[in-house]
Formats: C-alpha cells, structure tokens, sequence
C-alpha cells in the first residue's frame, strides 16, 4: 500500500506538477460506505448511512441510498466516516525553506519581499518532489487529506502559499500571499529593528503598489492583493499585532486571513467586527533555542474563545516535518470549550471556506471530492483512530 | 481488613487525642487531608475505582478502598475524578530560557570551555519564570532543570519540586550532570565529531577515576590530597555513582556511546532524547540503559515509526521515561502524548508510569516521588476525568500535601496569574 503511495506520488511530480485531468488511477467502477455513522461537516450526523462514490466525486449519501448492483461496498458499521481533514496552515514538503531564505536574509528592507525571487515565490515549485521524501503518508494516516502550505514564517510577505491534497494534487497554486509581522520575521533580519519598521516597509509597498510604480512580479502581486483576488494571510502571535494587520486590512481593503494568532482571544471582539476569519495556530507548541517565544502566548483555549465571540476559526499545525495531526488540535481545542461540532467544521467546512476551496472538498455532499476518512471511535475524541483514508475516490490508506 | 480497621482506628484516636491535648481543631484538620470517591492511579499497582487516599503531614499516610476517613480530616469530595501522582518532568530548561525575560534564556548553555562539570544549574535559575505557573496548571510537581546541549558536558542539573519561592525553596535533589554527543560547529574550541567528544568524556572520566584514588589514598595514608578540582570533583561523583549522568543524543551512534560510556565507567547512566530507541531495543535492555524519551509533542507526530521504541523498550522491562524539554515543547502535552503510545499498544500503567515513577528512578528518587503509595511525599493531580485523555483536565496540584495549584480559583504557588485560556 505504502509502495502504491510512494509511486503514486512520484508518477504525479514525473508530470511536471501537472495534475492531469483524468486521474489515471481512478477507479471507473462506483464505491459505497455503507453503515457508519457520517458526520458530513456541515453539521449534521447521519446514523446507519451510505455515501456513494464514483470517479473521484461524491453520488449520493443519506440513510435511503439504494445501492446499483456492481458497486464496491466498504462495510462501516460502527464505524465514522468524516470529510477529510484540512490543516489550513502548515509548511508540509517545505521544510527545507527556512534554510534557503537564510542566504537572502540581509539588512536590505527589500529582502523582506520575495516575490522576485522565482523559485520561492510559489510554494508548490519546491513540494512535490520533497512530498515523496517527508513520507506524506504519516499526515495522511492520520485522517488530513488536504492542506494550505505556506512558505516560511521569517518574511513580512514570503510568498505564494499553495493548497494542496497529501497525494501531491494542487487544488490551488496561487492561493494566497503569505507573510508574518511577528517575532520570527523580526528575528531573521537586521533591519528593520522594529515591528513599526516592518509594518512601514510593507504600508510603503501597498501605497506605491496603489501609485502603479512597483512594477515586475511585486507590482502583480501586490495589486492582486489591492484588488482582494489575492488573500492576505499574515502570521500573527500578539494581540497588538493582530490589531496591526486589521488597520492595513482596512486601510487597504486586503482579503485578509490571520494565521496562528496567539492572543487572539484578547482582540477577538475586534477580530469578528472586521469580520476576518482566524486559522488559529498550534496549541500544541514547541520552540528551539532563540524562539519565536511569542508562540507560547497560544492557548488551548483561544479557538473556542473566538468561535465564541463569532469569528470563524480553522485550525492547524503549522507542521513541518514532525507528522503531526491537525486532529489531535482539535481534540485539544474541544477539551477547552470549542463545541464539538464546531471543532470537526474548524478542520474541514470552515477550514475549506477560509481556504476558498468549500466548492471542492470539506463537506461530504453530492458533486464533492470523494475525500473521506473512516475513524473507529467517534471523530474529535482522544482515541478516534482512522480506518481508511480516501483522497479524490482513491483508498490512499489501510490500517 | 479487620487488621486495618483496628490500625486506623487507633491512628485515629492517636490523631484526635493528640488534637484535644496539644493543637487547636483547625490545625489538626488542616493537617490530615482524605481524598475520597476517587479513581486512584497508585502506578505501583492497578488503578483503584472510588478510593480514598490519606495525606498526613505531607505524605501519603493510607490509600485503599475501606479506608477509614477520620472525623477531622478535610475531605475533598473527588468523585468523577481521578487522582495520579505529580508529574515528574526529567528534562527540562525552565527558569534558563524564560518566558518573561527571553533574552537571558543565554543561560542555557556556558560555550566558554566544551567541558563544564563545574557549572551548576542552581547557580543561574530565575525562580521567577513565568512557565513555573503553566507547569503546575500542567500537573508537573518535580522537574529536572538541566543546562542546554551546546557542549560536551554542560553542567550540573537540578531537581526542584515547583512550590514556588527560591530555589533554595524549591531544591529537592542534586539532579547528576548532562552530557551530549553533539559536535557544535559553531565553537571552535570543541571537538568537531561526535567521536572526538565521546573520547573527550572518556578522557576526563579517566583523570576523574586518577583524582578521585588519589584522593582516596591520600585521606587514608594521610598524606596531602592533590588540590581540589571542581571538574574532577563533579566527574568522581559520576565515577563513585553518587550522581546520575543524562546524556543527550539522539541517533544510533550516539546512543551505542552511551551505552558504551555506562559499561566502560559503571555509571549510573540514562540516555535524553534517544530518538532511535527503535534501533537499539535489545542493546538498551542488555546494557540496563533507561531513556528519558521527547520532546514528543510536537516533535514526534501520532504515526512517527520512533514511537515504537520506548512501546518496544517498556514491554521489554526497561524503563522509560517522557520528557518535554521545555521550550522545546510544552510539558502541558506531556499526557496527550502518552496516549499516542497507548494507541500503539504500550500499556496505560507504562504510559503513566513514563510521566511518574519512571523519571523518578531515573534520579535515584523513586522512594519519594513518582507514586501514590504509604510513605511517599503527598505529590499528585486531580484531573475531571481519566489522565490520558485529551478532555481531562487538571484539577488541583498538591505539592508535599499542600495545595499549589487550583483551576477554579486559578490560586497557585508562585502568585502569578495563570494566564487567560489555560
């Protein structure tokens, strides 16, 4: 199985990153689960239900399917069956960038900005190749089927961000500007020493974007980020930081995303006002020597606290190369006042609505990725274990 | 059963005779506290449902079922609960790499020479870090601070159980030394291969075995001693045993070192980190090697092929600690990484054990600390429900019988504010 996996996805990287149209490892002939309790993400819970499958995409699903003859049957009773999970902020198959950006990490502010340098500026040149090396499987196996992979954390806008599902599929390849106002920016370079200093090189390259003089790759991006085609996201892990990036959100109508946001229940009330959805950073948090010890300001309780004050919350790892479960966040977020329901939509409908990917996957519905997770033991639980995981109508994962 | 009825009740006319003679009835009450409707994990044997423990004077005088509650104790009603002994955290850099004053967090690590067997954990503590309080709301009562990995040997560690106030307050044992097989680039006084420190330790552990017979044969022959010498001093208690010896490494070839180092020495040994523990199964259980495994979360991920080997060690009979490593991880998932062996087929009691008495032996303290039984300081966590699960959270924190940590009040031993969300 593993061996299906590992050539899978090296036949997908052969392709020149090129997702073909016709998936050619689909199976033409038409698959039901058939008794688990389904949890669709939108919500609601089906007991003894059927989700049918074909080429890829969800048929149908309910409790009165009637199955054609000739269909695979995957029996699920007393089993769970949840859309795939989504990490909305990870840097999977990118690990290597930390490193590579160190070289450009100079006391020039414009280094701050790496659009023009082309082989980072899009996160999913890098990925797929280094996909196959990290073993994708470990996140798959633990029930995440897609994922937003940003670039590093240590510019004040990194580069393009790109989702992705765990078979090396891209969903989206220019889906957001990702960048960071926090410690780790500050720490990676000379200059700027301040956070206002950051902040005002990033405010100069809006207005000169607005003026049509930034011209290249930066004058692109940025007025694709003006004109609210491009989202926003910035890593923030102080409640004054987060405050900053909703000024320039309002000051230059971005489409903003705030990722990580420690602190985050601090401002949340201004948070919702604006009306800016949160993909709320690891609680589970670990730092080396040096920081960023801003990421210990995150709390276990900060998703729920938002989701209370009416924000819309995703959830994520920020992994890198550990294998760490978006899943286990969950768990952690529910333990400390997130509802259940809210928890389990915060790693698949709402994670997908923030990444703008909610037509795609997300929510086990008809006309939908067939990207499916069968858990024994109820899902958002300590002890919820995957059975099987399916990616676009393909069982990628056995246990 | 009659045996231990008649033995408390007489505890308890002893208890009450000597309330009526020589104290007032507040301070008899405060000083036996009964833990009762209790789901007790003693970790020396199987969880107890609905017991009653009893702390006196700071220890734990009784636990059991039938217990008898004696009219002046204080109970404490933990039903629905469940009781396990304070977490024991064998790895640690808190009060180093702080969470206040990041920028002393430079007193990790001492680079000025590779060898610092003189350099005491004690000596550079800040008392004050504000993670002390996210510990206690974690459950951790004991933590093993050691100096960081930079050098060869990087210095003395200290054991402290976390009731707040100096160092001196908290001081419960010398924690032993710290060495790591690690070359750091960066210091061109170090030795550049893993190799070349492995041979740097053997060397200084040989002129330690010299000083230390020199010293004994001049105490005996009473002639004069060669002059005192803090690094050897602090290598001869590894020599004599007398201290405990973590060493960090990681991959196969440092931890075969290791290895080696115990066997060549006789040290009291244990091995950080030890990453590829499923490499080395059969050789840590020939060699009676126990290992200090983390940081877990989020260093390891719920499907890494390195959780198998502390499963593998524990079946086997080693001993198996977990650590956080503080900052490197949060010691607060300390027990949500424990389930992630339990999924993988280690034991429940293995599991707790690893966050308890394990670490505990590793420091020579597990008559102590480390388990709920008769005897031991009243160290332990009340959790809303079972210990190894993520919904579980902790409760109250007692510390030698006394409370120092409580949820709902958010009161704590080191007078900070818990922060908002924990």
């Amino acid at each position: 199985m593993l061996k299906h996996i590992t050539n899978f996805a090296i036949a997908t990287s052969l392709a020149c990153f090129c997702w073909p149209q016709e998936n050619p490892m689909a199976q033409e002939n038409r698959v039901a689960i058939q008794g688990g309790t389904i949890f669709t993400g939108t919500g609601d819970i089906i007991e003894a239900a059927t989700i049918i499958f074909e080429d890829g995409k969800i048929v149908s699903l309910g409790q009165d399917i009637s199955v054609p003859n000739g269909t695979e049957i995957i029996d699920a009773d007393g089993l769970f069956v949840t859309p795939g999970y989504i990490d909305a902020y990870s840097h999977i198959g990118l690990e290597s960038v930390p490193a590579p950006l160190q070289p450009y990490a100079t006391d020039t502010p414009d280094e701050l900005m790496l659009f023009d340098r082309e082989n980072l500026m899009n996160a999913s040149r890098p990925i797929v190749p280094k996909l196959v090396e990290a073993d994708e499987s470990q996140w798959l196996r633990t029930g995440i089927t897609t994922v937003y992979v940003s670039p590093g954390a240590q510019n004040l806008a990194g580069g393009l961000g790109v989702i992705m599902k765990l078979t090396g599929a891209i969903v989206n390849e220019r889906a957001a500007v990702s960048g960071s106002f926090g410690e780790s920016a500050l720490n990676a370079f000379e200059a700027p020493t301040t956070r206002q200093g950051m902040v005002a090189i990033l405010r100069q390259k809006f207005i000169s974007a607005q003026e049509d003089t930034l011209g290249g790759e930066d004058g692109r991006v940025f007025g694709q980020l003006l004109s609210s085609s491009l989202p926003f996201r910035v890593l923030v892990n102080t409640p004054d930081d987060i405050l900053t990036a909703l000024r320039l959100a309002d000051e230059f109508g971005l489409n903003l995303v705030l990722d990580s946001a420690a602190g985050g229940h601090v401002v949340a009330e201004a948070i919702a006002d604006a009306g800016i959805p949160v993909v709320v950073g690891p609680a589970i948090v670990g730092i080396g020597d040096g920081g960023p010890y801003e990421a210990f300001a995150h709390t276990p309780s900060n998703a729920a606290k938002l989701y209370e004050a009416g924000v819309r919350v995703a959830l994520s790892t920020a992994d890198s190369g550990t294998g760490r479960s978006v899943a286990m966040e969950a768990v952690v977020a529910k333990a400390h006042g997130l509802p259940e329901m809210a928890a389990l939509m915060a790693v698949t409908s709402e994670a997908a609505s923030i990444l703008g990917i909610a037509d795609r996957t997300g929510t086990l519905a008809p006309g939908m990725d067939a990207d499916i997770v069968i858990w024994e033991g109820r899902p958002i639980s300590t002890w919820a274990v995957t059975q099987r995981v399916i990616v676009d109508g393909i069982t990628h994962f056995e246990r | 059963m009659l045996r231990r009825f008649t033995h408390t009740t007489l505890l308890v006319l002893c208890v009450l005779s000597i309330a009526a003679c020589t104290t007032s009835q507040e301070q008899a009450a405060s000083s036996t506290l009964a833990i009762v409707n209790a789901n007790l994990y003693p970790i020396t044997g199987e969880m107890i449902t609905g017991g009653t423990m009893l702390v006196r004077d700071g220890k734990i005088a009784e636990i059991g079922t039938g217990v008898l509650i004696p009219s002046d104790a204080t109970v404490i009603d933990a039903s629905g609960k469940s009781v396990i002994p304070g977490i024991v955290e064998s790895h640690s850099h808190m009060g180093f790499k702080q969470l206040n004053i990041p920028s002393t967090g430079r007193n990790n690590n001492e680079l000025s020479e590779p060898i610092n067997a003189h350099v005491r954990a004690i000596d550079g503590l800040n008392s004050n870090d504000a993670a002390f309080t996210l510990a206690l709301a974690s459950g951790v009562t004991t933590m093993n601070i050691t100096t960081g990995s930079r050098s060869p040997n990087s210095g003395q560690a200290v054991v402290i159980k976390l009731r707040g106030g100096t160092i001196e307050n908290m001081f419960l044992a010398e924690g032993g030394m710290k060495f790591a097989m690690r070359a750091d680039g960066e210091q061109d006084n170090f030795p550049p291969t893993v190799d070349a420190v492995y041979e740097l330790l053997r060397s200084e552990l040989r002129s330690a075995q010299s000083y230390v017979e020199a010293r004994a044969a001049a105490a005996s022959s009473g002639g004069s001693p060669p002059p005192r010498n803090l690094t050897r001093e602090a290598f001869g208690k590894l020599i004599t045993r007398e201290w405990v010896v973590g060493v960090h490494t990681g991959d196969a070839q440092g931890m075969r070192h290791a290895i080696a180092l115990k066997k060549e020495f006789g040290l009291d040994l244990y091995i950080h980190h030890a990453r590829n523990t499923y490499e080395l199964v059969e050789e840590l259980l020939e060699g009676e090697v126990p290992i200090s495994f983390g940081p877990i979360l989020p260093g390891v991920g719920t499907e890494n092929p390195q959780i198998m080997g502390p499963v593998r060690l524990a079946e086997g009979g080693g001993t198996v600690a977990f650590h956080a490593d503080h900052p490197d991880a949060h010691q607060y998932f300390l027990r949500h990484a424990s389930t992630m062996f339990v999924r993988k087929g280690m034991s429940e009691l293995d599991a707790l054990a690893a966050m308890t008495l394990n670490p505990a032996k590793l420091f020579n303290l597990d008559e102590q600390i480390g388990s709920l039984s008769p005897g031991k300081d009243a160290d332990f966590v009340i959790l809303d429900g079972p210990p190894l699960d993520f919904e579980s959270l902790v409760f109250q924190v007692f510390i030698d019988g006394r409370e120092v940590f409580n949820r709902t009040t958010g009161e704590n031993a080191f007078g900070q504010r818990v922060p908002e969300g924990w």
